[in-house]
């Protein structure tokens, strides 16, 4: 089982635990293989994160997914590596931030306009 | 001056500074009418009205992504029966605030780039305590407009130690607040603290301000400072403005635990900022 992200969430994708929402509500039992319209659903009761079976295909984060250049990757990298430098980069935040802030950033890069950040 | 700035306390810079002696007139008249249970929400336009760049202001941001309402909003009277009487009264605050600090010279801070970062922290906040289904996510706003108004302070009555502050972290790269604590004896939020008693702002403010580098230090509103805690860090690791120190501020893990928040929760919130900021921030900042 792994825990991921609603926006990395494809359809087929089969569930590790019930989906509830803030009340309790079941929205999608486990096991159940994820429709398009579940992810919609998710989307609308605010669901953020999703535990997922693992699966062999597709099983990597969007950062090494996106099939983005390394050197413009490690480039995005440096620059953010500054701005962390006071942070405890280990910690569950931060990565994430640092994340985002790297994606951010390789969205800035020329002809890179189009990457999905979220 | 016979006294070492050591001995200095938060609250001496605040009654030594014109500016921040008193609030803005027209906040006054509209907290009193706010206040006031026999006024009718024509009765508080009125008083809007009387500023005419804050009521131009309030038109254009209830008119923007930032609340988007489906239809146009084109009175005062009406913008203010939408987003209510303590909404009006935090975004009237946050722009008159904005306003009265103009004078300061570019020199050591650049003044558009700490305002875009207050307000990059004041919308972050804001979508985090909706996330964390807190009540009035609106009083956020506020806490995030002024969390580091004490720099403010600091940088006019003390610029010769502002100097030596700033001089001191290019050379190590340390965090400010921590040099503030060294040079001073006390750091900005401190002093921002002082300011929000001197104002009369409610005592959760208060707190909030003097304990944003340190949430743990809170002991009335810990959730509430946490949240402009990780509002800072987000703002500093979204690169929204600059408060004159671009690193990311450590983050205080405890307080995190606190929140009982999923670290999906930032992209959601990256994204609801980016369009957020960008239809707001030059509404706001102009003028």
């Amino acid at each position: 089982m792994r825990k991921i992200k609603l926006e990395q969430l494809r359809p087929g994708m089969r569930l590790a635990q019930d989906v509830v929402n803030f009340s309790g509500q079941v929205l999608l039992y486990k096991g159940n293989p994820l429709q398009p319209k579940d992810i919609k659903n998710f989307k609308a009761w605010g669901i953020l994160e999703i535990a997922v079976e693992n699966s062999p295909v597709n099983s990597s984060n969007s950062l090494n997914n996106n099939r983005v250049d390394t050197n413009l990757l490690v480039e995005a990298q440096n620059e953010i590596s500054n701005l962390f430098r006071h942070s405890n980069l280990s910690h569950p935040v931060i990565a994430e931030l640092m994340r985002l802030s790297t994606l951010n950033k390789l969205k800035q890069k020329p002809g890179m306009e189009n990457v999905n950040v979220y | 001056m016979s006294t070492s700035p050591k001995a200095l306390r938060p609250k001496d810079l605040i009654t030594g500074s014109t500016r921040t002696s008193s609030l803005p007139e027209i906040f006054i008249m509209i907290n009193e009418v706010v206040n006031d249970p026999t006024s009718s929400f024509s009765d508080i336009a009125q008083v809007v009205n009387l500023d005419t760049a804050l009521s131009a202001r309030l038109l254009k941001i209830v008119n923007s992504s930032f609340y988007s309402f489906p239809s146009n909003i084109e009175t005062v009277t009406h913008a203010i029966t939408v987003i209510g009487t303590e909404q009006l009264h935090n975004l009237a605050l946050a722009t008159t605030i904005i306003s009265n600090f103009k004078g300061i010279p570019d020199k050591m801070l650049n003044m558009n780039l700490f305002w875009r970062h207050s307000m990059g922290v004041a919308i972050i906040a804001r979508n985090l305590a909706i996330h964390c289904r807190e009540s009035n996510p609106e009083r956020f706003y506020l806490a995030g407009i002024l969390h580091d108004i004490g720099r403010l302070i600091i940088l006019e009555n003390l610029p010769d130690e502002a100097s030596e502050i700033i001089t001191r972290q290019n050379k190590a790269g340390g965090l400010v607040w921590e040099i503030e604590r060294e040079v001073l004896g006390f750091d900005h939020g401190e002093v921002g603290a002082a300011l929000s008693h001197s104002w009369g702002l409610p005592l959760s403010l208060e707190e909030i301000i003097g304990n944003h580098h340190s949430p743990c230090r809170s002991k009335r509103y810990p959730l509430e400072t946490t949240i402009i805690h990780l509002a800072d860090i987000t703002a500093k690791a979204m690169e929204l403005g600059s408060s004159g120190d671009i690193h990311v501020p450590p983050l205080d893990e405890k307080s995190w635990e606190q929140l009982k928040l999923p670290t999906g929760v930032f992209s959601a919130i990256w994204s609801q900022t980016e369009n957020q900021f960008n239809e707001t921030v030059d509404i706001i900042l102009s003028g």
